[in-house]
């Protein structure tokens, strides 16, 4: 998924000593520390590692696919165009995500509530979505039981208030360790550690096919 | 002592939660748990709702297509092209533009304002820093604008550090303050990056003051927020002189960060926070940022300030 303006392989001189190390191999913050310098093709592989996870993000907070278009081109704009507010030593996907949850936060606050979209497995033409947790659940596993309590979880987990989802999207969908979360939602971790508890239980009580809303 | 009353496993908890079924913490949990017998059952639920979760991570996962990664892609190439403008309609635009500005200088200086809200610490976390209002890199040297104040001269070698002294005075102080003041209402983040040496009785500080007057010894100011580091300790001092917080700093090269508004204040090293809170300058003053060194005579040894950088949001 390189884009045609930029340079390919076969424009790497003959001279492999001269050559700079493969930029798929470089770690996030060297290849934002290029794209600092305007290497767009360094911003293009940093684009390829966080496309999915940050779409993927904003689909779990959000929920419809209008938003995640829209933001996630968006987000990669933004982390362009001001690269230079990104200050090693943080992590990539530390200032990644604080881009993204603001927009977020900010796209919530704007648009007036509209109905979600009842989305099944939709492959549109421009991104591919996982919505539909009975399918998701399916391909999970064979066993028809186990199935439909990972089935109740996903949808349950849609229901949770806001900051126990956004704990729980990070810290298990997204892999992000409590002291990333600290810096992109502003909570301290000890609040996050109890968002996590929390939330899980309400999904626990769910798996047990308690349905009552917690006290 | 039931190990599963413990805060330790608490915290094991947490992050075998977080990390999932795959990691040690979570063999470690799940371990402490079947020890634990039937009083480990509410802990346990937990875990098998973690699990769950794990099988059905692919819930709303989405991927670009082709068609979604080129159109952003494209549209950072044309961010390198602004279009270009018609030259009429660039004028036309700047003339509306101006008046516009002359509108609402007017409707602003005519009408009464109410007070606005003043923001806080969480409004500084969820502010994006995008514009960089000063980047001063001192390996080689101070560069222009930049003001000393105090008795301690400082130089820029590899960092900017002060130059040994041997007077009478137990301390020497002295500091360099940024070419242009910030207006209160303007968000600042700086960030510094620093190397810190081991020089008993030193100290380095990134201080923000609303005051103008400089005491000739110390380069002080009567009202300064300060991040200061002494004796391999990083402290947050408010105006009024309180340690707010302090924390020893774990290698010798530091990267800190301030970000303040009108009211409140927030302090990161190395990216994570370390203290948040109310920044007790007077929230109609100007700003100036500066950095400071205080040595005990006959020290030539000190930290290093390797650059340091002010952004601003978009305005």
């Amino acid at each position: 998924m390189v884009p045609s303006s930029h340079p390919s392989r076969a424009a790497v001189p003959d001279d492999a000593d001269l050559a700079p190390a493969p930029l798929g191999r470089a770690t996030d913050e060297d290849l934002m520390r290029r794209a600092q310098s305007g290497d767009k093709q360094a911003f293009s592989i940093i684009y390829e590692r966080y496309s999915a996870p940050i779409l993927s993000y904003l689909h779990r907070m959000l929920g419809s696919v209008e938003d995640v278009e829209s933001i996630g081109q968006d987000v990669f704009l933004r982390a362009y165009r001001f690269a230079a507010s990104y200050r090693y030593p943080q992590k990539l996907s530390t200032w990644l995500f604080t881009i993204t949850r603001n927009l977020a936060i900010n796209q919530v606050r704007r648009r007036k509530r509209n109905p979600v979209r009842n989305l099944t497995e939709l492959h549109l033409e421009d991104v591919q979505v996982n919505a539909d947790p009975k399918l998701v659940a399916s391909r999970a596993v064979d066993d028809l039981e186990t199935a439909e309590q990972i089935e109740r979880m996903l949808v349950a987990l849609d229901d949770l208030p806001t900051d126990q989802k956004e704990v729980i999207v990070l810290g298990v969908f997204q892999d992000l360790t409590y002291a990333q979360m600290e810096q992109i939602t502003g909570a301290k971790a000890v609040t996050l550690r109890s968002r996590m508890f929390h939330g899980l239980k309400k999904l626990a009580r769910r798996l047990a096919g308690d349905d009552a809303e917690a006290p | 002592m039931n190990p599963i009353a413990s805060d330790g496993f608490l915290d094991l908890l947490a992050e075998a939660l977080r990390a999932g079924p795959v990691s040690p913490e979570w063999r470690s949990a799940v371990e402490i748990l079947r020890q634990a017998g039937a009083d480990g059952e509410e802990y346990r639920i937990l875990l098998d709702a973690r699990h769950r979760l794990e099988q059905g991570r692919d819930y709303r996962a989405v991927r670009p297509g082709p068609g979604f990664s080129k159109r952003i892609l494209d549209n950072l190439d044309r961010d390198d092209d602004p279009p270009a403008g018609d030259t009429a309609r660039t004028i036309a635009l700047i003339a509306a533009a101006a008046i516009l500005i002359a509108v609402v200088a007017v409707v602003w200086s005519v009408i009464p304002r109410a007070a606005a809200p003043r923001p806080g610490p969480d409004e500084l976390n969820n502010t994006v820093f995008v514009q960089t209002a000063l980047d001063a890199d001192f390996s080689t040297a101070i560069p222009d604008g930049w003001r000393a104040v105090g008795g301690l001269a400082l130089s820029a070698d590899a960092g900017l550090r002060p130059a040994p002294v041997a007077g009478a005075d137990p301390i020497a102080g002295g500091a360099i303050v940024a070419p242009s003041a910030f207006p209160a209402d303007l968000p600042l983040a700086i960030d510094m990056a620093c190397a810190v040496e081991p020089s008993p009785g030193a100290a380095m500080a990134l201080f923000v003051t609303t005051g103008e007057t400089f005491t000739a010894d110390r380069a002080m100011t009567d009202r300064e927020f300060a991040v200061t580091i002494q004796d391999g300790v990083l402290r947050v001092v408010d105006p009024d002189g309180h340690v707010q917080h302090q924390s020893a700093l774990p290698s010798p090269s530091a990267a800190i960060t301030l970000r303040l508004n009108e009211t409140a204040a927030l302090v990161a090293l190395d990216g994570r926070i370390l203290w948040r809170g109310p920044l007790g300058l007077d929230p109609d003053r100007h700003r100036r940022v500066g950095i400071r060194f205080l040595i005990p005579a006959g020290d030539g040894r000190s930290s290093r300030v390797r650059s340091l950088r002010i952004m601003t949001p978009a305005r």
